[in-house]
């Protein structure tokens, strides 16, 4: 109790506050540019935190985190250009809701959401946090693997409407995964002469290529050459532009079930928050009465792809705040700000500085709150960008795409990639398949090739490891029922749509 | 230790001597902005000390010191840059010892350290160490050596990856004892260590990321791996004490293009050597878990040269590396 | 009559690059290791694995859209929409080019304009305005804020 009324004293002053209002506000803008994300407000932000104390700077750094994962949803659904990687699955729904006029609907149901699945997730790490951490302790290489192969199983058939396409472009996506060093013997793969390669495709780059860029390449086929062509109106209606009781009641229980996900997704290092919201996704549209509806603007959709991903911002720390293992890029840099501070995170840190950690957990919590109240006022200027013509909005966006991919390496080569995934986004999307399982494939190629090979080196090249661990096993064996669930619902569509065909 | 301080200040004394000689003979330099280029992205610990570095050189530094990030290919990239500059001092580099003496041997690249590189300091020393569970039967680095000779192929350890240095440590044991182990390379050194905690490996091989858990007494640490004890636990040996002939440098350093003007290196050595020795900068090593080392220009390029030889014979004899083949 | 329609394009395509990646790229781009004793040491298994899949998929997706054959195109084939989009990407690479050249903020400049007209804006005050704003924004977010360093170009 002496320790909680410490960290009151330690958090309640004016610069702490202020900092977690700066970061969570800086978080939410740069998140909301397509081409920036929160990742590279943390990284620029540190070198400002040397002269800061611990608290303060670290304050503001999991406000500029929290905030970046939610700022992302914005583009997402306005411009059907996520702002982080986190808020692909958010624009399968979300844009499909701005065409209908519903944009403002869309965005309050993601802020609601979001700060949802965020406080639910602190509040998992703030009561159960050491025994969660054992997670990661277990999740051996075979666990991995196999949970890996069940994630993309499950990942991938959910976008689009053709199941063989999404599985085409998931395999496309592994093939991307394995440009760069091999992980096993440190030897090149697929390098071209360049060196940059080493380190595989930029995410970021790929990203902002991959869905920005193909998006700015439709619509120069379709707007355009004389004509000033508008955005999609908003709607005027009152119900359109609110979220009711009736409607957040329905998205409970996919918001809940999604934060769950993101929660145990992300005490597992490595999955990240954009898995998160797939996966979270995927299973809101299993369990919603009107499945088909996903993809068509479900609000259910948005609610569960932004509670899921945010809902990892909390659960990533677990790992990161009892072990010290990061769970993704911008934990890792948050890993790296700590050490600055002189706080190791592990399992000394909650003994040695137990009032600085509770400390921490009050500045996530009130940046739930901040992102809440920043996000409720920024989304009234943020959603007027669409009354801007689409003529000026599109060059803005690529400027920005192009500044931001060579911002976060400082590199001309990262454009080039931004480039040449934006020719192959837009290819792709010309020809009906969709891109997220390609961006999921592709952030999982690696995790899995690393775990699946570190296990054949443990049991000397025999498979057998896979089922004899009684994790792994279990794993695999959801697998093989879902794989056998699909073809049998496959078979069934097929049957369904030859008869109707036939009448 | 007290050899080592001795060193230091005689290192010191020699420095500032050179200096002292080297002094009148500029002027010019510097009269635009140096870019200093760091192999990493921004936020890791080499960008954190390498700028924390540049603030306090800035000090004697008569024009804005710019640190540029650019990450790619393993550090590989910014060393290749590097090499390729204009040496006309403008454009210097945080040098990373592992690129410079393992990575040539592993894959090709465009810089070769003996010869495209003007070498001005070591400023620091990672700092690595052997780990084993709490409860493995092993207290000493000999107990564990020997019971991994008698049980071929049953030992495992986890590294940060094949061809770094303290894999290269291990395999030296290794041949040198006649072990056949199996090495796991994990993505980070964050992860090997979690991979020892969880049971899933025998021994893990590692920079400090052990260390809490070794505090905690979760893991046990048997040997060290670098030439110096490790500050926090004064009582267990380093290799050499142990009888074995090696030991692990590695560290971040300075270093420009080939065919720098002496009078530009003094300059930059002076600035950036007295920057090292002021106490924001040890302070910040040591919350690194970095250990403060430092070696003059003269004593980097022997380590070089040493060290070449060396790390191609042994990378050749593992097999490893595109040359081998 | 078997119709050749997008689909069996799209797959035999990427049949082909699967095809490509398993017996020219991957021998080619990665290099095999001497001390290979196990698979799981190969540097190649998931090269070959994810391009099997690959050419696996996009041959599923040949024989579907050969069966749907008799269907017949829902949307005929017109080039003419592909070819703008073409055309923006060459842009878009020309504007990637030049940004080392002449510099990120000129190339900028030059490449807005270009979209601007494409656009369909006229209004010279529109488009003078519009770089002014982005331009200026990304200064002081880029330059001032976040303290990127840009290539070298000829002109800023």
């Amino acid at each position: 109790m002496d320790n909680l009324m410490a960290a009151f004293d330690m958090f309640f002053q004016f610069h702490v506050v202020a900092g977690v209002f700066v970061g969570v506000f800086l978080g939410i803008i740069l998140g909301s540019i397509p081409g920036l994300t929160a990742t590279m407000a943390i990284a620029l932000i540190i070198p400002m935190t040397f002269t800061l104390d611990p608290v303060v700077s670290v304050g503001l750094l999991v406000g500029a985190y929290k905030g970046g994962n939610y700022g992302g949803s914005i583009p997402a659904i306005l411009l059907n250009t996520p702002g982080t990687p986190a808020a692909s699955a958010t624009l399968l729904d979300g844009h499909e809701l701005a065409k209908q006029g519903k944009s403002l609907k869309a965005l309050k149901m993601a802020i609601y959401s979001s700060v949802m699945g965020d406080t639910l997730s602190d509040l998992v790490l703030i009561l159960v946090a050491p025994p969660l951490a054992l997670i990661a302790l277990k999740m051996g290489p075979p666990e991995m693997a196999a949970l890996i192969f069940l994630s993309l199983l499950i990942i991938t058939t959910v976008s689009g409407e053709s199941m063989i396409k999404g599985l085409i472009v998931g395999a496309i996506g592994l093939v991307v995964g394995t440009i760069g060093l091999d992980s096993v013997t440190a030897v090149r793969r697929f390098g071209f002469g360049f060196p940059e390669l080493d380190e595989g495709i930029s995410l970021v780059p790929m990203l902002i290529g991959l869905f920005a860029v193909s998006e700015f390449l439709i619509n120069t086929e379709s707007v355009g050459m004389g004509k000033v062509v508008q955005f999609f109106a908003r709607s005027t209606k009152p119900e359109d532009n609110r979220v009711s009781g009736k409607e957040f009641r329905a998205c409970v229980p996919p918001i809940l079930l999604s934060t769950g996900i993101g929660t145990l997704l992300g005490a597992i290092p490595g999955i990240g928050p954009s898995i998160a919201a797939f996966a979270g996704y995927a299973q809101a549209k299993k369990i919603s009465k009107h499945p088909e509806r996903f993809g068509k603007g479900a609000l259910e959709g948005v609610a569960a792809a932004e509670s899921g991903n945010n809902a990892v911002c909390g659960a990533n720390l677990i790992p990161l705040l009892t072990l010290g293992i990061p769970g993704d890029i911008g934990a890792a840099v948050l890993l790296g700000a700590f050490m600055i501070q002189g706080l190791h995170p592990g399992p000394m840190l909650f003994q040695e500085n137990i009032v600085t950690v509770y400390a921490i957990f009050m500045a996530l919590m009130l940046a739930n709150v901040f992102n809440y109240f920043i996000g409720i006022f920024y989304i009234r200027f943020a959603s007027k960008v669409v009354l801007i013509p689409k003529g000026y909005i599109f060059p803005a966006v690529l400027a920005f795409c192009f500044f931001g991919a060579y911002g976060f390496n400082q590199s001309l080569f990262d454009v080039w990639i931004v480039v040449i995934f934006g020719l192959i986004g837009y290819l792709l999307r010309r020809n009906g398949f969709p891109l997220a399982p390609l961006l999921i494939a592709f952030m999982l190629e690696p995790i899995l090739e690393g775990a699946f090979r570190q296990s054949l080196l443990m049991s000397g090249g025999s498979m057998a490891i896979f089922f004899t661990h009684p994790i792994s096993g279990t794993f695999l064996s959801l697998a093989v029922v879902g794989i056998v669930w699909m073809v049998i619902g496959g078979i069934r569509n097929a049957k369904a749509k030859a008869k109707n065909t036939l009448v | 230790m007290t050899d080592s301080r001795l060193l230091r200040i005689i290192v010191g004394c020699l420095i500032l001597l050179s200096l002292a000689f080297a002094a009148p003979a500029f002027a010019a330099y510097p009269e635009k902005p140096v870019n200093l280029l760091i192999p990493y992205g921004g936020g890791g610990t080499t960008d954190v000390c390498a700028r924390m570095l540049a603030n306090l050189a800035q000090k004697n530094f008569a024009s804005p010191i710019v640190v540029v990030n650019r990450p790619g290919g393993g550090g590989v990239l910014m060393h290749e840059l590097l090499a390729q500059a204009k040496p006309d001092g403008y454009t210097l580099g945080v040098v990373s010892t592992g690129v410079l003496t393992r990575t040539p041997f592993l894959r090709k690249v465009r810089y070769d350290p003996e010869k495209d590189f003007t070498y001005i300091m070591l400023f620091a020393l990672w700092q690595y160490g052997l780990v084993v569970q709490k409860d493995a039967p092993w207290k000493t680095l000999d107990e564990f050596l020997d019971y991994a000779k008698a049980n071929p192929g049953k030992v495992t350890y986890s590294t940060a990856g094949t061809g770094s240095a303290q894999y290269l440590a291990m395999e030296y044991l290794a041949q040198l004892k006649g072990i056949k182990w199996t090495h796991i390379p994990c993505k980070g050194g964050i992860n090997a260590v979690t991979a020892l905690l969880g049971g899933h490996v025998t021994a893990c091989a590692q920079a400090v990321e052990w260390k809490p858990y070794v505090e905690s007494g979760q893991l046990r640490l048997l040997a060290v791996l670098g030439g110096q004890r490790i500050p926090a636990f004064p009582n267990v040996k380093t290799l050499k004490e142990l009888g074995y002939d090696y030991e692990v440098v590695s560290g971040p350093g300075l270093a420009g293009p080939k065919g720098m003007p002496p009078e530009v290196v003094a300059y930059v050595t002076k600035a950036f050597t007295e920057a090292s020795q002021q106490k924001e900068f040890l302070d910040l090593l040591s919350k690194l878990e970095m250990l403060p080392y430092s070696l003059n220009k003269k004593q980097f390029e022997d380590y070089i040269t040493k060290s070449i030889p060396l790390k191609r014979k042994l990378v050749n004899s593992l097999g490893l590396g595109y040359q081998s083949k | 009559m078997v119709k050749f329609n997008r689909d069996t394009m799209a797959g035999s395509i990427l049949l082909a690059f699967s095809l490509i990646l398993a017996f020219i790229i991957t021998p080619d781009q990665v290099e095999m290791h001497r001390s290979v004793a196990l698979l799981a040491l190969s540097p190649r298994l998931f090269c070959y694995i994810t391009a099997g899949l690959l050419g696996l998929t996009s041959a599923v997706l040949i024989i579907a859209s050969l069966k749907k054959g008799h269907e017949a195109d829902a949307h005929p084939t017109s080039w003419e929409p592909l070819l703008r989009g073409l055309f923006c990407t060459a842009i878009a690479c020309a504007y990637a080019a030049l940004a080392g050249i002449i510099g990120f903020f000129v190339s900028t400049a030059l490449a807005m304009t270009a979209f601007l007209l494409y656009f369909g804006v006229r209004r010279w005050v529109g488009i003078v305005l519009f770089l002014v704003v982005v331009l200026g924004f990304i200064y002081v977010l880029f330059i001032q804020a976040l303290k990127v360093v840009m290539p070298d170009g000829l002109l800023y």
